[in-house]
């Protein structure tokens, strides 16, 4: 399994036109993209461990063999176990535009209300959202980086691939997690009540890239 | 199957894909027809071969071949201990597999205890069924809950009927002409009976009043149910004859009872059927209000609902000692009749949900807190919110409590009926009067046409407000984004109305725009609560997003409080005005008629609107503050407090920044601006009051012209304010009707609590700053009050 894991994968380049592009470097770690089916069983293993919701294979494959480039797995270079993995999606959202204020130079502030002229609403838009479903690391590796290091190169390809935003679900009792999230810049967006078949709360969590 | 009546294949019609080296052992049989006719008598329901009580999901679990993620139509089988016995050591555990519905009271796999009922397990019957009512208004659905009681599957109560309905053959219907018909089966069968048919009529009234309501969402209810068939009742009012004849039964049975035998049980019984029985009428008749007996109805609702709180609250200590003596057989008799998962096959291919049932002490106490909502959040409202300022204070509890789904349908079910708020009172009235009790509308204004257009296009607005405080808290934070933006555009209406009803009055005073103010208020006081709820619910949970909900949210009650200083100038003016006149011209003074303005010189036109009465009122001009007054000015108070409350956190953040303990973050995918802009985004099409910039934040929060004693200085200062605005609002307080009341005491307990516990950490900051220490553990803690976090420094 360690050797499918890594027996010609491509292993992400760690020469990159730019330094915050460059992905981040773990000691002993090596990241891999996802490329075949023969990889599911360690996205599966490490996911279902740690995460409280059952996924069935058909969900695994509904991320994966659509997004492949989205997942990518960690792996130890001496043992050559697949020690973590994210993997994500890309979504076509309709978002309602903010409407654009008046100019300074269009408000008279000796005007009355009614003849000053009103903001114009921009008509909703398809927006591409990136999606992160699942992030799992396996206990024996955690604290050393490496679902840092997965966030980031997730977040990266997915605003080369022209998203906008990225969402994610975590349960409220997550602050491990939610702490990961909010490094980057992901702020709760809403409460989800009764989210999980635990009956248990979720934050939305999103992070809008600049642009 | 035999083979003679297949015909034999000598492998010569194999279809292509086999393989020709392909040499069968045996001779191939075509089953082709065999299959298509077995295969036409299959259904979607249906998809295997398969008998009433045994299917494809039973197969594979017998098989122990279903996979828990794979299968997600998986029947989840639930591990029992058995209690070891005299031969063996430890505990056994057994997988059990939930049975499928029954088919009745004799149902083949297994009868439901009928004959061998006894009054104790009708009792703890009573009071599952009591915890499944509880559960169904907690958000599950009807198969979660109801029915999994299994007495309350429609063929099962059919069953129950037939054999207590003392007149279902011909010959007892005879006998019942001429002598009354004695009570068929045993009193414990019948109290089974009895609460079970309280249970499906209770859920089936509950489903109708949330669903007419429609102000759910998936987390308050879940409102499928499945197909599951109700049990029908033969007439209006069977429930309702059964509960109250099995009641008097009960009642009758128990004076001739030893009081050491069962006397327990019996009142248990009785209790839950009244408690049932009660709740049943005081919701059918919230549901149905109507006419000119509103309050008539609402009060005889109330004492019902008042009665089945006190019914409720005795069963406990009842159950309580029941509990202690319940015995083993009790126990079978409830895991034969309650089965979490007997509905399993309904539901499909949808994930196991986890089942929750909350032990029977917390079911019922939050059973006693749900019937008790109905009493304050409905019944009191009703007959005491008498005017749009009141209703607001009154139903702001109903809100920020969370007050079960159920209670909030009830109330938004009658908010507007026969076109009338609580069918009672007119709403454009109710406008009228709230703005002349924010600022006096003068009698010039009110009756003119152009009011009474411009108060029917604030009244759809004005009664979203009132619907918003029913909804769901988390969800009101939605609503409100979509809110702000109806209230925005109809600043522009409320600024057209003004300039020409001066014009139409013919007034040359200055301007007063009675109705741009009312509509900026309301908009800042949604952008207020919009704001506040993404702290409540620990949306806005860092240092750095606190700061700048605070800062915002100071902006927002200052801009607010400019709004009411001037109506409240206007009030006064105008009140002088009248006093001025009475002391001069005591002649013509009198209550009906208008009077001549503040300023006004030469005609004062004056015209009744069509359909409009006469809205002249010179009671809020008295010198001496009436009631409402004081309601008005105890909520002043608080919102000025809170804006010094936001102001000190600010401060107090902004020190803390300031002294190195915390910093501000930085991302390599965003910013602290695009997060700002997204944040606020809602409150960018909204002209007043203006969209403040992340650039303004920055302006805004900007102490470093302070030094670090002047900043902590000024915090502590802040907070000093708010704590004596505090004081002074709850000495007003004493004098209201507790209802009324803007905010509660135990809520102004804790916002002092707020501004005390700051004052205190600022102290320590200071200590902290003068030693040189940059590196004290900061705790923000909302559990003090959910809107204003307390700052400790360790």
């Amino acid at each position: 399994m360690a050797e499918t894991a890594t027996q010609n994968l491509s292993v992400l380049p760690e020469d990159s036109p730019s330094d915050d592009k460059k992905p981040p470097s773990v000691p002993q770690i090596v990241f891999v993209n996802y490329e075949n089916e023969s990889q599911i069983n360690d996205v599966m293993r490490l996911v279902a461990l740690d995460l409280s919701e059952p996924y069935s294979i058909f969900t695994y494959r509904y991320f994966l063999h659509r997004f492949p480039d989205l997942c990518i797995m960690a792996v130890d270079q001496t043992t050559g176990d697949v020690c973590g993995c994210v993997v994500g999606k890309i979504d076509l959202e309709t978002v309602a535009s903010p409407t654009i204020l008046p100019t300074e130079e269009s408000l008279d502030g000796e005007q009355s209300p009614a003849d000053q002229p009103l903001p114009t609403p921009v008509s909703p838009q398809q927006q591409q959202t990136g999606y992160i479903g699942m992030l799992a690391v396996s206990k024996l590796y955690r604290r050393q980086g490496i679902g840092k290091a997965l966030v980031k190169q997730v977040l990266q390809r997915m605003e080369d691939r022209g998203c906008t935003s990225v969402t994610l679900e975590t349960e409220v009792s997550n602050k491990t997690a939610q702490e990961l999230y909010q490094n980057f810049g992901f702020v709760r967006e809403e409460l989800l009540v009764r989210y999980y078949l635990n009956n248990s709360d979720a934050y939305r969590l999103r992070l809008w890239f600049c642009r | 199957m035999s083979e003679s009546n297949i015909p034999a294949s000598d492998g010569k019609d194999l279809p292509e894909t086999v393989g020709r080296d392909f040499q069968p052992k045996a001779a191939m049989v075509d089953i082709t027809t065999m299959l298509k006719d077995a295969a036409s008598a299959l259904t979607f329901e249906s998809p295997m071969i398969h008998t009433d009580s045994f299917n494809l999901q039973d197969s594979m679990a017998a098989l122990e071949i279903m996979d828990q993620k794979m299968d997600c139509c998986e029947v989840p089988a639930s591990a029992m201990l058995i209690e070891p016995t005299e031969q063996q050591n430890d505990k056994d555990e057994r997988m059990i597999f939930p049975r499928p519905a029954p088919t009745g009271l004799d149902d083949v796999i297994d009868a439901l205890p009928w004959d061998e009922l006894t009054i104790e397990d009708a009792a703890f019957i009573a009071l599952e069924n009591v915890i499944r009512l509880e559960s169904l208004l907690s958000g599950s659905s009807v198969v979660e809950s109801t029915y999994t009681c299994l007495y309350s599957h429609k063929v099962v109560l059919e069953d129950m009927h037939k054999r207590l309905d003392p007149c279902m053959s011909l010959t007892e219907q005879m006998k019942a002409i001429m002598q009354t018909p004695t009570q068929k089966g045993t009193i414990a069968q019948r109290s089974v009976f009895a609460s079970t048919l309280l249970l499906v009529e209770l859920t089936d009234l509950i489903r109708g009043v949330i669903l007419n309501a429609d102000i759910y969402e998936e987390e308050d209810f879940g409102t499928s149910t499945f197909n599951i068939a109700s049990f029908r009742r033969p007439s209006e009012g069977f429930t309702l004859k059964i509960v109250l004849d099995e009641i008097s039964s009960i009642e009758e049975e128990s004076t001739k009872l030893d009081q050491y035998d069962n006397q327990d049980a019996f009142e248990a019984i009785r209790l839950t059927l009244s408690f049932q029985k009660d709740l049943m009428v005081a919701v059918s008749s919230l549901a149905r209000l109507s006419g000119k007996t509103i309050r008539k109805e609402v009060e005889a609702a109330q004492q019902s609902i008042k009665s089945a709180k006190k019914k409720l609250q005795d069963t406990v200590p009842i159950f309580a000692r029941l509990k202690e003596k319940q015995s083993d057989s009790v126990k079978v008799i409830l895991r034969r009749t309650f089965d979490p998962f007997v509905n399993r096959p309904l539901v499909g291919n949808s994930p196991v949900r986890t089942i929750v049932f909350r032990d029977a002490i917390d079911a019922t106490n939050e059973m006693i807190r749900m019937v008790d909502e109905v009493d304050w959040c409905v019944c009191k409202v009703i007959l005491k919110a008498n005017s749009l300022g009141r209703i607001r204070r009154m139903m702001r509890p109903v809100s920020s409590e969370s007050a079960n789904i159920l209670t909030r349908s009830l109330l938004v079910l009658n908010l507007y009926f026969d076109e009338l708020i609580f069918g009672q009172y007119s709403l454009p009235e109710m406008i009228v009067r709230y703005m002349r009790q924010l600022s006096h509308v003068p009698d010039s204004i009110v009756n003119l046409p152009t009011t009474d257009a411009f108060l029917n296009r604030l009244c759809k607005p004005v009664y979203d407000t009132l619907k918003l405080m029913a909804l769901n808290r988390n969800r009101q934070r939605s609503y409100l984004d979509i809110m702000l933006g109806d209230w925005s555009a109809l600043r522009e209406e409320a600024y057209i109305a003004d300039m020409t009803n001066h014009q139409d009055s013919g007034s040359h005073s200055e301007l007063q725009p009675h109705f741009s103010l009312y509509v900026i208020s309301t908009t800042i006081e949604l952008m207020d609560n919009y704001v506040d709820l993404g702290v409540e619910l620990e949306l806005l949970c860092n240092e750095h997003e606190l700061t700048i909900a605070y800062w915002y949210r100071d902006f927002l009650l200052s801009s607010l409080l400019t709004q009411l200083n001037t109506m409240r100038r206007y009030k006064l003016d105008a009140k002088k005005q009248v006093h001025q006149d009475a002391e001069q011209f005591p002649a013509t003074v009198s209550g009906g008629k208008p009077q001549k303005g503040g300023k006004k010189k030469g005609k004062n036109k004056v015209s009744v609107a069509n359909g409009a009465s006469n809205r002249t009122n010179r009671d809020d001009l008295s010198i001496t503050p009436t009631v409402e007054d004081i309601e008005e000015e105890v909520e002043y108070l608080f919102l000025n407090a809170k804006r010094f409350l936001c102001r000190g956190i600010v401060r107090f953040f902004v020190s803390l920044n300031q002294a190195g303990l915390i910093k501000e973050n930085s991302f390599d995918f965003t910013s602290n601006e695009m997060i700002y802009q997204k944040r606020f985004e809602p409150f960018i099409g909204i002209h007043q009051p203006p969209y403040l910039t992340y650039d303004d934040y920055l302006k805004g929060s900007d102490f470093t012209k302070l030094t670090q004693n002047n900043l902590v200085s000024a915090s502590s200062d802040s907070f000093s304010v708010a704590k004596s605005l505090i004081d002074q609002a709850l000495k007003h307080m004493s004098k209201l009707d507790p209802d009324f009341l803007p905010i509660q005491v135990e809520e102004v307990k804790q916002l002092s609590k707020v501004c005390v516990a700051n004052s205190v950490y600022l102290q320590r900051l200071k200590q902290l700053t003068v030693g040189g220490k940059t590196n004290a553990k900061l705790t923000l803690d909302m559990a003090t009050h959910r809107h204003f976090c307390t700052i400790k420094l360790g």
